[in-house]
């Protein structure tokens, strides 16, 4: 070992002569204590053996929250497999997962609290104790709730389905505005099965093994495919997070001989394994599925085999068709503004999409002829544009009416057949109390829910929340329009966001950026933000607080992404919390206990620490509810239960009818799951799956238990005439008011359509006239893009930056030697330490771009261009030359570009060369039901810098 | 002679891993104010250093700075230009690797384990903590021999090998003197030990019972 000799001036004899250790400073010294500890033998002994375990949990490196195994050796994790038991990922774990130790080991995490003690932006932040940042949130919680009601107050939970102890606390403090990442991702495609279903995602029946009921009574998994055709319009499965089973699924699928199809601008990588590709101009979603519609309508011939596209049993179990036909079929005698030709027509249509007249025709019929088949559409496509709800539910639309709606290896509404969990954990009693508020001189007397900025504001059907609206709303105040609270206005004085980073993602940045730093005098005009993660992103740079969360291996939740029947898992402690970071639960409880101790009177000893002494005792409560689903389908999962009553209880119990049956409230009560349960069955209870779950009202959630094709209408019930239907709640609103929502006025409506409905998008010279004036000057649509590994919260996971992705995400970086870049007391500085990085050994975030385009503008790979938007947004990146992207189309991924935190990796160092989508994002483009930020409506021109 | 070198360690262990460990306090800072270093080596030079960056009398303003400045360096939010774990300079920038497994070992094997168990175990604190607590063996006449010889391997293996790395982005960074002035003293001090534990080892220099 090689001794420190070139210390200055190294002496031994420097130890000897210390002196002068006055004996209250000797006493302090030896107060500090070592920092250690003594244990008995017997512990260290235990501690020294070799104690390997594997822990079953789930991920979250990404929201499809995979199962998983964690090997833990000696308290720490080493290395991550998949969980072998759990059918969404069935023990796969892809690169992504497989690298989490390096976000839960990395040092860039969020250690310790903080309070900021500079500007907000400028990332001056002191350490604090728990209790010093506890009690600054909530003495300043209960100012404001005090001065401006508890509904000034927003709990954004981000993007992690495990945020239900945040919500319960901030429902019972009493503000109705809880939230998470679904607001941003894409709601606009979730509208159709919503509005007729009472669901959200469509997807195609590739999870397998399902676990089924057989003719002799047993279960037993069925590894088998039965899908012969999959379209994917703008949905990228393989890319996309959230639902691990379809890419495994659609490739398994192919090979027992399905067809796929993928319908996308640019060829994604699901794209790159289907038998077609149509590569569509964007926002033409709804226009492609409009024709194939009118084609299917117009050439079914139900005697004639090769032409029987249509399944008329759909009938049976659906109701208002004819309504919703005969909407459909007038508008297709107009002609349309822009081309002249017949709305819907196959020559309309391709005019529109870029795709030939005679391939729509094909993909049509291709459509209508193969059973089983799925129609499924994604967030990029339609989520992302201003009309995407005419696509989502014209697209709900054909799987119904073709007969592919819950048949085997047909299409599913996840929604509706997932597991129930939750249940009294999520608050929602709390928001039923009620509230006075002097609303223009008068007390007012309402639901706190009634309260809410989007339902009773702006944005009455918004079911989801318009987290993207969030910075006019935080600049402006809320206006409540709807509603016993009509005319009531508050202003938004605290915001939390948790394990989310709407700075890059929640719609235009500087916008967000805007919003967070204006003031009003000294005051920040937004007066408490709160930042919770374990990552540091963006938008932590503008807290006032900011929290260290455990890490996915060091707390607990439950999991159960969109699956084809119920599933759900646990997510366990795998490892001790780290740092000084905390739980969901920790953090509600201790937030709860420091408001009650400050008088708060909402928040009751009965309601948390008494109710729930233990985290599992939190998480069993939410359990109590699986799996809630209507027991339907065939084949019926457990013969011996009645049909449509809710199932509720571990799939054992219910199995071996240790279960009552309650004929009064229709349920079928067997054991509650617990976390032990799931703990002692591999981390996952699977109950059987079944198909057909839609005959009988079965899963649905419409009100006449039926597919709805309208959605405001009349019953007469008992002598008595009742409005139902997904719309006639906001409508009455709105009826009651006398007032159009202005997202909706803009389209020139009074109130929600009742049936079919047809709006452009927005930015779209080829098919909104409003926008043709911009064709020759903004020659390009920008599109979203995702690269998987690259999203908002991991970029910071350093192996993950290096692989390419869809051509988005490439190697093009110079060659840099690159400071080190930290946190400094005036915001970001260089550490003094050097970074090289060779050429070409780094994966940026660059613009897709076909290069016939770039030859046409004299670019070639790696050059530097500038974006423009007509509103003078700009962003900046090098462009990726290829031919895989639809000439006129330019590529961008979400998040992957102009990251200018620097805990972020390398990532940070090429931010001015890599381009931020929602740098030309439209600050006031909300798609108008839902307010989705449209993140695909963007033209722009290109300028070589 | 021997004795007063055996406190003396204990002294500056204790202080170091006090001074790694955040907040700073008033209390501390009192303490490395108190002492006196006769010598004029680079550690003297570093506590003298050190001291003269400090406030006479310590005003709450000066610790506050300290504290806000300490944070920007080596606890968050997010990255800091100084991070004080073992395994973040020897394994790949990533923590609770193989040094961190070392060194909660070898705490184990001394019957002690850190009172704030949550904190990775090669955190810079700790890893001067345990030398202190190996320092407090040395007082007791039946322990000396084998908690110095435990404190030479635990310099020479676990500490040293990224100490300097450690120091140097600590000095690079600091903005505040202070800082820059314990970097120099915690190198020295660790080298000086060094030294002082192999001479004293190999029966160079001290009679140790």
């Amino acid at each position: 070992m090689k001794t420190q000799n070139s210390e200055k001036q190294l002496s031994r004899r420097d130890f000897l002569k210390l002196s002068g250790v006055g004996a209250a400073s000797l006493a302090a010294l030896q107060g500090l204590g070592s920092g250690f500890k003594p244990i008995s033998a017997a512990a260290a002994r235990a501690a020294l053996q070799d104690n390997a375990k594997y822990v079953y949990t789930s991920c979250v490196m990404c929201p499809a929250e995979c199962g998983i195994k964690v090997k833990v050796e000696n308290g720490v994790a080493s290395a991550i497999y998949g969980n072998v038991y759990g059918p969404m990922n069935t023990n796969g774990v892809c690169g992504k997962g497989a690298s989490g130790l390096q976000m839960v080991y990395n040092a860039n995490r969020i250690k310790y609290p903080m309070i900021r003690v500079g500007e907000r932006g400028e990332s001056k932040f002191k350490r604090v104790s728990w209790d010093e940042a506890l009690n600054y949130i909530a003495d300043k919680l209960i100012a404001l709730k005090k001065k401006h009601g508890a509904e000034c107050a927003i709990m954004d939970a981000g993007d992690v389905t495990d945020r239900d102890p945040y919500w319960y606390l901030f429902r019972a403090f009493g503000s109705p505005h809880v939230t998470e990442h679904g607001a941003i991702c894409d709601t606009p495609r979730r509208h159709g099965p919503k509005i007729m279903f009472g669901g959200k995602r469509v997807e195609p029946d590739v999870m397998r093994p399902v676990l089924v009921r057989q003719p002799d009574g047993s279960l037993k998994n069925d590894y088998s495919y039965r899908t012969k055709l999959i379209i994917y319009a703008g949905w990228n499965p393989f890319t996309a997070t959230r639902i691990n089973y379809e890419s495994r699924g659609t490739v398994e699928a192919k090979l027992a001989g399905a067809k796929i199809i993928v319908i996308d601008p640019a060829l994604s990588n699901t794209a790159t394994k289907a038998d077609q590709w149509i590569p569509i101009r964007p926002g033409t979603d709804p226009d492609l599925f409009a024709a194939i519609l009118r084609y299917i309508l117009e050439n079914n011939d139900d005697n004639d085999p090769f032409r029987r596209y249509i399944d008329w049993s759909f009938q049976e179990y659906s109701q208002g068709w004819d309504e919703f036909l005969a909407a459909f079929r007038s508008r297709w005698y107009k002609k349309d503004p822009l081309n002249g030709l017949k709305y819907f027509s196959l020559e309309w249509a391709a005019e529109r999409t870029g795709i030939a007249a005679d391939k729509i025709a094909e993909l049509a019929h291709t459509y209508g002829i193969t059973k089983p088949a799925a129609l499924v559409w994604g967030m990029n496509g339609i989520g992302h544009h201003y009309n995407g709800y005419v696509a989502s539910i014209i697209g709900t639309v054909l799987n119904v009416i073709t007969g592919n709606m819950e048949v085997p290896g047909g299409a599913i509404d996840t929604e509706l057949v997932k597991s129930d969990k939750g249940g009294k954990a999520k608050g929602e009693d709390f928001v039923k109390r009620e509230v006075t508020r002097k609303v223009n001189g008068q007390d007012v007397t309402g639901k706190i829910e009634e309260l809410h900025m989007d339902y009773y504001g702006d944005w009455p059907a918004a079911w989801d929340d318009v987290v993207g609206d969030y910075p006019r709303r935080f600049l402006e105040g809320v206006t409540l329009r709807y509603g016993p609270f009509r005319g009531y206005k508050y202003p938004i004085k605290a915001f939390f966001m948790r394990t989310g980073n709407p700075v890059i993602t929640g719609s235009n940045t500087a916008h967000w950026i805007e919003a967070l730093t204006a003031k009003d005098g000294d005051e920040y005009r937004v007066e408490l933000v709160v930042y919770i993660d374990t990552p540091m992103l963006e938008t932590g740079l503008y807290a006032d607080v900011i929290l260290p969360e455990a890490s996915y291996l060091e707390r607990m939740a439950l999991s159960d992404i969109y699956p084809s029947h119920q599933v759900i898992y646990l997510r366990d402690f795998v490892i001790d919390k780290l740092h000084e970071s905390k739980t969901q639960y920790d953090i509600m409880i201790a937030l709860a206990q420091k408001l009650h101790e400050k008088g708060d009177p909402d928040i009751k000893p009965e309601d948390f620490w008494e109710k729930f002494p233990t985290e599992e005792d939190f998480w069993n409560e939410a359990l109590k509810v699986a799996p809630g689903r209507a027991h339907a389908g065939v084949p019926l999962p457990y013969p011996k239960y009645p049909v449509n009553y809710k199932l509720i209880g571990t799939p054992d119990s219910l199995e071996s009818g240790k279960a009552t049956i309650d004929d009064e409230k229709k349920v079928v009560q067997g054991e509650y799951v617990t976390a032990q349960w799931l703990r002692e069955h591999n981390g996952v209870a699977i109950w059987p799956m079944s198909w057909h779950r839609f005959n009988n009202g079965g899963v649905l959630k419409t009100a006449s238990k039926k597919v709805e094709f309208v959605w405001d209408y009349e019953v007469e019930k008992d002598g008595e005439k009742k409005r139902q239907g997904q719309y006639s709640k906001y409508n009455k609103l709105i009826e009651a008011a006398g007032e159009t929502p202005f997202a909706i006025a803009k389209l020139g409506w009074k109130k929600y359509e009742s049936t079919f409905y047809w709006f452009e998008t927005v930015w779209n010279p080829y098919t909104n006239p409003d926008y043709a004036k911009y064709k020759d000057e903004y020659p390009f649509q920008v599109v979203c893009g995702r690269v998987h590994h690259a999203m908002s919260g991991t970029q910071l996971v350093d192996w993950l930056g290096r692989i390419p992705t869809e051509d988005l995400w490439a190697p093009l970086n110079d060659e840099r030697v690159v400071d080190e870049i930290v946190i400094g007391e005036n915001g970001p500085t260089p550490s003094g330490r050097k970074v090289q990085l060779a050429k070409g050994s780094w994966c940026i975030g660059v613009i897709q771009m076909s290069a016939s385009d770039g030859r046409k503008l004299g670019l070639q790979t790696g050059d530097l261009v500038e974006l423009e938007t007509p509103l003078g947004h700009k962003t900046r990146g090098k462009v990726n030359l290829v031919e895989t992207i639809r000439p006129g189309v330019l590529r961008v991924a979400m998040g992957a570009g102009g990251r200018f935190s620097p805990g972020l990796g390398l990532t940070y160092d090429f931010r001015d060369v890599t381009p931020n989508a929602n740098d030309l994002t439209d600050p006031e483009g909300h798609s108008p039901i839902m307010g989705m930020p449209v993140y695909a409506d963007i033209i722009a021109k290109v300028k070589k810098l | 002679m021997t004795g007063d070198m055996l406190e003396t360690r204990l002294i500056l262990y204790r202080l170091l891993a006090a001074l790694y460990h955040y907040p700073m306090s008033e209390e501390t800072l009192e303490a490395l104010r108190s002492l006196d270093w006769q010598e004029n080596g680079g550690a003297a030079e570093a506590l003298r250093e050190a001291q003269s960056a400090l406030d006479a009398p310590l005003s709450a303003a000066m610790l506050e700075r300290l504290n806000v400045e300490m944070t920007r360096l080596m606890e968050g939010p997010g990255v800091t230009p100084a991070i004080p774990y073992a395994s973040y300079h020897l394994h790949g920038q990533q923590l609770m690797g193989p040094s961190a497994q070392a060194v909660r070992r070898l705490y184990l094997e001394w019957g002690v384990a850190p009172e704030q168990g949550a904190i990775p175990p090669d955190h810079l604190s700790l890893e001067l903590g345990f030398l202190s607590f190996l320092a407090e063996q040395t007082l007791e006449d039946d322990k000396r021999e084998d908690a110095l010889r435990a404190s030479l391997v635990f310099l020479r293996e676990h500490l040293l090998p990224w100490l300097p790395q450690f120091c140097a982005a600590l000095e690079t960074s600091a903005r505040e003197p202070f800082f820059g002035a314990l970097s120099r003293l915690t190198r020295q001090v660790a080298a000086a030990d060094e030294l002082w534990l192999h001479e004293s080892l190999s029966g160079q220099l001290i009679e140790l019972s």
